[in-house]
């Protein structure tokens, strides 16, 4: 079965950097963007499970708030 | 025209324009006729109707107010004398009070009144007479005469195509059945025209005028519905229609994509949203109630959190964000804005899907996934495991569980083990498997016999040598056990077997933990997990001083006592059967042993263990000839020796008492032959002497009674 799982941003602050684009294939655990937060740290989202990237909702510099989803992710069951 | 008509014909009374005031004046004044001719340039281009006017006109009439009220000649309906009248001069006659007269000089001759005019039409025998039907016929709207008591009396063609029905069914028909019946009514209790209705039906589209017809009090008698068709107004309805179900069915298919759509101004005002409505995430019973509500302010109140409209007025692009409620809905809800021409957020669509359900299951999912993955990996490592050596040792007897168990404990340490156990109860099978269970599972595994090579050999194998280091060795020197075992697993079978001297320098390697090859001074600093193992009785070796006792003690760490076959019956089938099973898939055969002669193989001592059992079974299987190894056949190949605590053999079902007096017969005369005294037999038999001595005689005396048995 296809199934799509979110990648949420946990916090408040802006996309520093995205290391995915659409279509990439992500391994668990693998850093696919970085969040400069309010609080001035650099912060890795990464996901549990591997997948592939199905679309990417945000870009570099844009803020994010908690709950944002940043990409979309096809996974197989 | 003709002759009859000539005699209405009344002659033309004309004054000129062109004359001055004064005798325009007289000529007016002095005239009695209806209608006065003017003139200009001797040509009539228009008339006056003087019973129109008023006395106080007709007084203050002059030139300048003639021409005002003067109608243009090119008005008056113009016919010939001789030539027959067209109907379409007809309602030029209808429309004017007279009708001029040329002769066929063209020239006007006088002029007739209407009624005279229409009388001679009338007459006219060519012409049809049915004036009304022509008139209504001709007039490209529909007409439907309704009378006082709101039936259809009259009707016309264009009216029948238009509402697409026959002159049968619309004659006597009600006109409430028709058109609008609530029109109807308002036009006969009020009085008034009603203009423009629409009239939509499902095969119709017209545009429908009610007007009143009023009898001479006054009072409304009839109407008269005019109706015009509006193809446009037509399709439109259509169109409206369609839309309509589209609408429904756009609805019904977003609400199966998403669970709630909503669409909002650009202030955030719910202006539109699909029917359907998210448990328990807005905190009302119907959606409606959320209707002109301005979203940012629900969001401001805390009813779910983040918000999603803030974020995509931002932005000015579409937004995803996973929602909240205090209530643990989670919603995702996408926002999609809608730009207008100047590229300013003009809506902004809101599509939103309880997620709630799928979090909790997909996390669930996740949870047994990484419990598969443990599992599946644990799996892996048993079956690895199990590939390996362990996997030869069968057993089922709870002491060989024990053993086993000990050695799963022991992989996770280095320590020195002793293997305790008979010759053949598979101490270097057990030794491989320390190996292969422990951390050094990636690193050699060497097994040394110590004592199957001499104490020189031995020495240069365990320790190594350099070069040079004897005779007859080779040049580039010898690299012994312990070095090439380093980091993994040395086994030392039948260690007790160990000359004194290596047995100092055993000690010393297991101290020091470093090796000194033989003919050199240094020392090589190893590490070597050693597994020793022997059939002897080394503290008995140590009693004796035969081994050395420091020796003993340190490799005596971990001691791993095999037990022997004989005490453990119950691996006995499961080994037979493993080696039958063997033998069965090395030379496809396909023997098997008979259930006698299983139990024939537990009660046999086997003083050689499982190596005996192994080399009996193969020769069990090699020497049958039948594929069913039979109980018979068994007993013939194991030695049964009077010597050997076997068990007692029944191979058939005899009554109890019977089989326990062959029993006890058997066992006496065994005794009796064997030890010769009744005294030695009580001891062997552990019985008393007395009842040895009681049996005996009474063996003997059946004996003699019945010498055949």
């Amino acid at each position: 079965m296809n199934y799509k799982e979110l990648i949420i941003s946990p916090y408040y602050g802006q996309i520093a950097e995205i290391y995915i684009e659409k279509g990439s294939r992500i391994n668990e655990g693998e850093q696919l963007f970085s969040i400069h937060t309010l609080e001035g740290n650099i912060e890795y989202i990464s996901f549990g499970i591997y997948g592939y990237i199905h679309s990417i909702e945000v870009c570099e510099g844009e803020d994010v708030i908690p709950g944002m989803v940043l990409a979309y992710v096809q996974t197989e069951f | 025209m003709n002759a009859t008509a000539l005699e209405k014909l009344i002659p033309l009374t004309c004054i000129s324009m062109d004359a001055p005031e004064k005798e325009f004046l007289h000529e007016f004044r002095k005239s009695t006729a209806s209608f006065l001719f003017l003139t200009k340039k001797n040509k009539i281009h228009a008339y006056l109707n003087i019973d129109e006017l008023d006395n106080e006109e007709r007084f203050s009439l002059d030139k300048k107010m003639a021409e005002t009220k003067a109608v243009p000649i090119k008005n008056i309906g113009e016919c010939k004398l001789g030539s027959p009248m067209s109907f379409a001069q007809m309602f030029q006659i209808m429309g004017e009070h007279i009708t001029l007269v040329k002769n066929d000089e063209d020239e006007y001759i006088g002029y007739i009144n209407r009624v005279d005019a229409l009388i001679e039409l009338f007459r006219q025998e060519n012409i049809n007479t049915d004036i009304f039907k022509v008139i209504l016929s001709s007039i490209p709207m529909g007409i439907f005469i309704v009378d006082s008591e709101r039936k259809i009396v009259n009707c016309n063609e264009s009216g029948l195509k238009m509402i697409k029905s026959s002159y049968e069914k619309v004659m006597r028909a009600k006109s409430g059945e028709i058109f609008n019946e609530e029109h109807i009514d308002t036009v006969f209790s009020t009085g008034e025209t009603l203009l423009n209705q629409i009239h939509i039906k499902e095969d119709m589209g017209v545009l429908v005028d009610y007007s009143p017809i009023r009898n001479e009090n006054n009072e409304v008698d009839g109407l008269i519905i005019i109706v015009q068709d509006l193809p446009m107004v037509e399709e439109m309805a259509m169109e409206i229609e369609y839309v309509r179900d589209l609408n429904t069915d756009l609805n019904a298919i977003l609400a199966t994509m998403y669970d709630e759509i909503l669409v909002v101004n650009k202030e955030g005002k719910l202006l539109r949203h699909s029917e359907s409505l998210i448990h328990d995430f807005w905190g009302v019973k119907d959606i409606k109630e959320l209707e002109g509500k301005n979203l940012l302010e629900i969001e401001k109140s805390g009813v779910y959190n983040p918000s999603i409209v803030r974020p995509v007025l931002e932005k000015k692009k579409k937004v995803s964000i996973v929602q909240e409620t205090p209530a643990g809905k989670t919603v995702l809800a996408v926002g999609n804005p809608i730009f207008n021409e100047n590229g300013e957020i003009h809506r902004i669509v809101i599509a939103l899907r309880d997620i709630t359900e799928t979090t909790m299951l997909k996390d669930e999912l996740r949870e047994t996934k990484r419990l598969t993955r443990n599992y599946k990996n644990e799996l892996e490592k048993l079956k690895n495991k199990n590939n390996t050596y362990s996997r030869q040792i069968i057993y089922c007897s709870s002491k060989m569980e024990k053993v086993m168990n000990r050695i799963r404990k022991l992989a996770d340490f280095d320590s020195t083990v002793l293997i305790l156990g008979e010759s053949g109860v598979g101490k270097e099978l057990i030794a491989r498997s320390i190996h292969s269970e422990g951390n050094r599972a990636h690193q050699p595994y060497l097994a040394v016999n110590c004592g199957a090579i001499t104490e020189d050999l031995l020495e240069s194998e365990l320790f190594g040598y350099t070069k040079g280091a004897f005779t007859g060795a080779d040049s580039k020197g010898k690299v012994g056990y312990f070095e090439q075992a380093n980091h993994g697993v040395l086994f030392l079978d039948e260690v007790s077997e160990i000359p004194p001297r290596l047995q100092v320098k055993l000690l010393r390697v297991l101290q020091e933990k470093e090796v000194t090859p033989v003919g050199s001074t240094k020392a090589i600093p190893i590490d070597v997990q050693i597994i020793a193992a022997t059939n002897r009785n080394l503290e008995k070796m140590v009693e004796e001083g035969s081994f050395r006792e420091d020796l003993f003690y340190r490799i005596n760490v971990i001691p791993i006592q095999v037990p022997p076959l004989r005490e453990r019956p119950e691996d006995i089938p499961l080994l037979a059967f493993h080696f039958i099973q063997q033998l069965n898939e090395k030379y496809k055969k396909n023997y098997h042993l008979s259930p006698d002669a299983v139990t024939l193989l537990e009660v046999y001592d086997w003083p050689g263990n499982i190596r005996e059992l192994q080399n009996q079974i193969e020769r069990l299987v090699v020497t049958a000839d039948d594929e069913v190894i039979s109980a018979e056949f068994v007993a013939h190949s194991l030695k049964f020796g009077p010597m050997k605590r076997t068990k007692p053999m029944v191979t058939g079902i005899l009554p109890m008492h019977e089989a326990k007096e062959h029993l006890e017969e058997q066992l006496i005369l065994l005794a009796m032959k064997q030890y010769k005294t009744t005294t030695k037999a009580a001891q062997v038999l552990q019985i008393s002497q007395s009842a040895v001595s009681r049996k005996y005689q009474k063996i003997l005396k059946k004996q003699t009674n019945n010498p055949d048995s």
